[in-house]
């Protein structure tokens, strides 16, 4: 439990490694698609909102919570959060702040190991010549571990993240981001560029580079009075900036007393967003779009851009031949690979701190306990990947809990701690002038929005509770008529003056300005039902195998909610441990120190 | 592109970049200022 002896070598280094933990694949395959799914254009607006007045608080908040802490010598957030009340329950909400950060890293691991396979097989050349559904099908096969070799990159992704954190903070964490983050930017900024300049009947594509910034920029803003929006907007910022996990205090413990934080945070803060809107937003949607036309994409993204990101942009890189195909796929896979791994070293700090603060582990240790624990947490949702149990960590352990994490948090700094004193944390060697107004928005405004949004995302909670979407697949393969009887209200509704082959058959319908906003969707909508309904009375489909399929999944995502509840109750009980042994230490130190004063 | 989204594209390009490169530059000057001193007080 001795007091901080490690710290940042240098104020860049910490400011990208600030920044590498914000930037993740999210900003490059999450941010586009929210984009498009919640107002194009118009989805900035509640975005920035969200990021000022949600974002930046937390950003500052967390940062001076951490330097705090590390004034103590805590580097993990129950500790950190002890200290700035007397209460003993802080230490037990602090153990959020090592949660999430293993049970997120548990599967991002795989997702980032994904990403070091098809930087393999890009530059080894693996899809050249392959169709569209060959690369498709690569991908299908490797999440379903048709092969060993999935295992053999999270095996690889796992040693590589553990020898990083093993060498520390200069000499590991601070040297990766030096070399990850600028090769990051530049990766990102060629594929930009090359994005952008596509050229309709160039190379394969059907449609300028553009018009795919087009397509995400141009505004719906009736959408901005809708609530799910700024719900989206509001997750995405959460997603983005890491914040409400516990990784910003622990980085932010190494900080030395009196340095800035309030420069530093916003720095490292801007470059994030600087990542996903200007770089997010003009690599994967341009280069889709480009090659599969805008109704195409829309489809695609209708589950996320995980599939335009891996089943699609593989393919595409082939129509600029050979070289150029192994070049992009190596940039854009290495750019999501270093935006993974700056974010999974973040996750492992916590972890790493409180083992080192606590209980007198030394680094090596404590790093290889990070790696062993990732890789057991990480089996589950790996082998059952396809029955939810990736999603499941998702769900709760990276949204549910950052909101709560963050609220609570947020609570402690500004009305338990006190804002005043929290407000000269903040300020404290502070290089630019925090605008006064935020002493006002952390008190009262952040709050209220978290609030709000952990409110209106109890719905939502509850029908992950209740298995709803696994529940209305079973009900409408039992009863696919229902999908008809979906498909003849829209026709009624909406669709009454378009004829049933239009509806069907009219291609480029996104790009066609005579088509309402509103019945784009309903085509969309009917074609996916039809699709639906088709397979549904298909001869080959079994509705026995397809229920058992849902119930098997249903089960699976049950045993996972308990297992992650399990894991949050041993962490809680180390906490308990490492106070315990705090108290007998203090306890210790008193005695001597009156026996001394007696002698 | 039609001037609606060249408009909110400029507009949340123009801030971004704007205020990244506003922050980085803020600490470039203050590292080289604060080696600067360092430097002169030896």
């Amino acid at each position: 439990m001795a007091l901080a002896k490690e710290s940042w070598g240098s104020r860049i280094g910490l400011i990208l490694a600030m920044a590498g933990n914000a930037v993740g694949l999210g900003n490059f395959l999450r941010f586009p698609v929210q984009a498009i799914q919640n107002g194009g254009g118009a989805f900035i607006i509640p975005y920035l909102i969200c990021f000022l007045l949600m974002g930046i608080p937390l950003l500052y908040v967390e940062w001076a919570m951490g330097r705090f802490g590390g004034k103590f010598g805590h580097h993990s957030a129950p500790f950190i959060l002890d200290v700035h009340d007397k209460r003993k329950l802080w230490k037990y909400v602090g153990a959020f702040g090592i949660f999430i950060n293993i049970a997120v890293a548990a599967y991002y691991c795989y997702l980032e190991s994904w990403t070091l396979g098809y930087l393999w097989h890009s530059l080894i050349g693996t899809f050249n010549g392959q169709s569209q559904i060959q690369v498709a099908s690569f991908f299908g096969n490797y999440i379903s571990l048709q092969t060993l070799e999935p295992i053999f990159f999270w095996i690889l992704c796992l040693i590589l993240n553990t020898w990083i954190l093993s060498k520390g903070l200069k000499g590991g964490i601070e040297k990766l981001a030096k070399i990850g983050m600028p090769l990051l930017l530049i990766f990102g900024i060629l594929l930009a560029i090359k994005g952008i300049n596509i050229r309709a009947g160039s190379e394969g594509a059907i449609h300028d580079g553009t018009e795919g910034l087009n397509f995400l920029w141009t505004p719906d803003y009736g959408s901005i009075w809708q609530m799910k929006v700024w719900l989206a907007a509001a997750g995405q910022i959460f997603f983005t900036l890491s914040v409400g996990m516990g990784a910003v205090h622990c980085y932010a413990s190494y900080v030395k007393e009196h340095e800035d934080i309030a420069l530093n945070s916003q720095a490292a803060g801007w470059i994030n967003e600087f990542v996903e809107v200007v770089l997010g937003s003009s690599i994967l949607i341009p280069i889709a779009i480009g090659y599969l036309g805008i109704d195409k994409v829309v489809e695609m993204t209708r589950t996320g851009g995980l599939g335009l990101g891996f089943q699609t942009l593989p393919y595409l890189f082939q129509q600029w031949g050979p070289i150029m195909a192994a070049f992009a796929g190596i940039m854009w896979f290495g750019l999501l690979f270093f935006a993974g791994i700056t974010s999974t070293m973040a996750m492992g700090m916590p972890c790493i701190g409180f083992m080192e603060d606590e209980f007198g582990w030394k680094r090596n240790k404590a790093a290889f306990l990070f790696g062993g624990i990732i890789m057991i947490l990480g089996l589950p949702t790996i082998l059952f990947f396809n029955q939810g149990v990736f999603d499941e960590f998702d769900y709760w352990a990276g949204t549910v809990a950052l909101v709560i994490f963050a609220l609570f948090e947020i609570i402690l700094f500004a009305w338990v701690f006190g804002i005043d004193k929290g407000w000269k944390e903040i300020t404290d060697g502070a290089d630019i002038k925090v605008p006064i107004v935020y002493k006002f928005i952390i008190k009262w405004i952040t709050p209220f929005i978290l609030i709000l949004v952990f409110i209106f995302s109890l719905p939502d909670i509850w029908d992950k509770i209740n298995h709803k979407e696994n529940k209305y697949a079973i009900q409408i393969a039992s009863k696919p008529h229902i999908l008809l009887t979906q498909n003849n209200v829209l026709k009624q509704n909406i669709l009454h003056s378009y004829t049933d082959s239009f509806i069907l058959n009219a291609t480029s319908v996104m790009e066609n300005d005579g088509i309402l906003k509103a019945e784009k969707k309903a085509i969309f909508l009917y074609r996916e039902n039809l699709k639906k309904y088709n397979e549904f009375k298909s001869t080959e489909f079994n509705l026995e195998t397809f229920k058992k399929e849902h119930e098997k999944t249903m089960r699976y995502k049950n045993w996972a909610r308990p297992f992650l509840l399990i894991i949050f109750g041993l962490i809680a009980w180390l906490v308990y441990i490492a106070g315990r042994k705090r108290n007998a230490i203090f306890q210790s130190e008193n005695q001597n120190n009156s026996m001394l004063n007696e002698y | 592109m039609n001037t609606d989204a060249l408009i909110m594209m400029s507009f949340s390009i123009g801030i971004i970049t704007f205020a990244t490169i506003y922050y980085f530059t803020k600490v470039l000057k203050s590292v080289s200022n604060k080696s600067l001193k360092n430097t002169t007080s030896k």
